[in-house]
């Protein structure tokens, strides 16, 4: 416990760190890639809720994230294009406020996913995955086919969302903020992962007979976890739009499901700190070997394959040298 | 005579063509243990499974404390006060033992909906968690994953859990089985003195458990109950000698 709280430290510290040796060396690009890793890492620590702590191996998560990013990307761009969202019954502005954004991005994807769960958890397994992916999917083709936000194009979002009292484009400011939600989110899972509630997850995970036999219903616990889980994601995709000034379909897709998917995997399953090292090796090898070879993602399934066959623990699994979790 | 705590009337449950829990009538008296044997396959386990609601009947009526619970899911029986414990161990295995009783606790001081307090330094869960392991005597052993726990610890700390869930019932699918001599007269011991908190109703193979503890004892075979009285009467029936007891084992 000790030795993963000093891991998740140094976790930590390194990202900011990278990001400040960047700014020193006036390396705006690579201040952008820290930003993009503490983004997913956020995403992967809301999927790691789902799937780590509660056993549910959802492949449908980019439709949160994906949802959170076109709650940015429509409500900002009514804004910018003067616009209101609806007229009647009562006026709906856009707005480019970003705590407002959040707020809206956390509650879309927590809506949505307390309908695609309550659904989705009445089955367990393959069925389960097949199930999300299959909700995620429908989301997808829908934001395909929809003209207004852009449809197969995507929305672009012409001036990055503000934040009071910071400049946004300013890449070290924005990373800083996100850097902030991630200190948050960490903070908070970590106390999740640590209350009755997050116990009663875990125990449901192991033996659901022993919650049931307790007097909880499985199912809700679940659920509960479900939609804390997504609106998790939803935030990071509220602040990937926000990063990427652009949302389109790609948020939406399957392979976004399934990257989110690889930083839980890679960093640790069930490991506090493990999406943020996931994402961190995620974007260094998208980084440096997509610099390489066209198709480095022939490389990631190699480290993949490296993780799930010999270091079941992921990164985190690996460095503390510890079989169970913490 | 007081109200029956647990009551099945002509509970029936088939499987295609075969009926295992055929018309069956039981109750449990306030402050008994009913003991219900059988040979293996008489249909125990599916009546145990069918009063804890994990298997609907096909048809008939289960009354706990006067109300029907025949479609009742098995959470809100739990909450209820039916507290079971399984033939094969139900327990988070990567969980303390402690940690094991803890979630049978939460429901019952607070709810398991809290967010952000630290469970595991909550002592509206941790106190009445040590106690239910101090009865069964596994105090030194709290803080050891179940997954190295001894068959014997774990039997005792399913009992501990459903001790900490303070029921009116206890259900309970062989305790006994797998445990050792000296386990078994301890666990005896620990029975005889629930039964003043709560009825048991007891499936159990151990026959000197069963004389020893059971007020009433009911005899099953092929999904029936062929007969339920005292240890004596049970002793002496000639259905229940051949059907179950054969020659040697009464």
């Amino acid at each position: 416990m000790r030795a993963e709280t000093l891991f998740n430290l140094v976790l930590v510290g390194g990202l900011l760190a990278v990001a400040l040796i960047a700014f020193g060396l006036e390396e705006t690009f690579t201040i952008t890639l820290v930003t993009k890793v503490a983004i997913f890492a956020i995403a992967g620590i809301g999927l790691n809720l789902a799937l780590g702590q509660g056993g549910l191996v959802s492949f449908g998560h980019a439709a949160f994230f994906g949802l959170g990013g076109y709650a940015v990307g429509i409500l900002s761009s009514h804004a910018q294009n003067y616009e209101p969202l609806m007229e009647w019954p009562f006026l709906v502005e856009g707005t480019t406020f970003m705590p407002v954004l959040w707020l809206v991005a956390v509650l879309v994807s927590g809506i949505a996913a307390l309908a695609i769960g309550a659904i989705s958890l009445r089955t367990a397994g393959v069925y389960f995955i097949m199930i999300t992916l299959a909700f995620a999917q429908m989301i997808y083709y829908f934001a395909i086919s929809w003209p207004a936000y852009g449809g197969e194009d995507g929305l672009s979002i012409y001036v990055r969302n503000g934040f009071p009292g910071l400049n946004t484009l300013d890449p070290l400011s924005f990373f800083l903020l996100v850097f902030a939600v991630l200190l948050l989110v960490v903070f908070l899972a970590a106390r999740l992962q640590a209350s009755r509630f997050g116990m009663t997850l875990e125990a449901a995970r192991q033996n659901a007979l022993r919650v049931t036999s307790a007097g909880i219903s499985p199912y809700r616990v679940r659920l509960v976890a479900f939609v804390i889980s997504a609106m998790i994601t939803g935030l990071a995709g509220a602040l990937y739009a926000d990063l990427n000034r652009f949302v389109s379909p790609a948020m939406l897709s399957w392979q976004t499901s399934g990257e989110i998917m690889v930083f839980v995997i890679l960093g640790g399953v069930g490991r506090l700190a493990g999406p943020i090292a996931g994402a961190a090796l995620f974007v260094m090898l998208e980084h440096f070997l997509g610099g390489l070879a066209e198709h480095w993602q022939f490389f990631l399934g190699l480290a993949l394959l490296g993780v799930v066959l010999f270091a079941r623990g992921g990164l985190a699994g690996f460095v503390l040298k510890e079989r169970g979790r913490g | 005579m007081a109200d029956p705590v647990l009551d099945l009337r002509q509970v029936t449950k088939s499987f295609g063509a075969l009926v295992a829990s055929d018309h069956v009538d039981l109750d449990l008296m306030p402050g008994e243990i009913h003991a219900l044997i059988g040979p293996n396959g008489a249909g125990k386990s599916t009546l145990i499974k069918q009063i804890a609601g994990e298997l609907r009947p096909s048809s008939g009526t289960i009354r706990f404390n006067g109300e029907d619970i025949t479609a009742a899911p098995p959470a809100r029986r739990a909450t209820m006060g039916l507290a079971r414990t399984f033939q094969v161990s139900a327990l988070a295995p990567e969980f303390s033992a402690l940690a094991n009783v803890m979630v049978a606790v939460a429901p019952r001081a607070g709810g398991v909906f809290r967010f952000f307090g630290r469970a595991l330094s909550d002592r509206a869960l941790t106190e009445p968690a040590m106690a239910a392991l101090q009865r069964v005597g596994l105090e030194n052993r709290a803080e050891v994953p179940v997954s190295e726990l001894s068959h014997g610890e774990r039997r005792q700390l399913e009992i501990a859990i459903a001790l900490a869930m303070k029921p009116k019932v206890f259900l309970m699918d062989e305790p006994m089985a797998g445990m050792g001599p000296d386990g078994s007269q301890r666990l005896t011991r620990l029975l005889a003195d629930m039964k003043a908190e709560a009825p048991i109703l007891l499936v159990e193979h151990d026959m000197d458990a069963v004389f020893a503890l059971a007020n009433r004892i009911s005899v099953m075979v092929y999904g029936r109950v062929v007969a339920t009285g005292t240890a004596d009467d049970i002793r002496a029936n000639p259905l229940v000698r051949e059907a179950y007891l054969g020659g040697d084992d009464a």
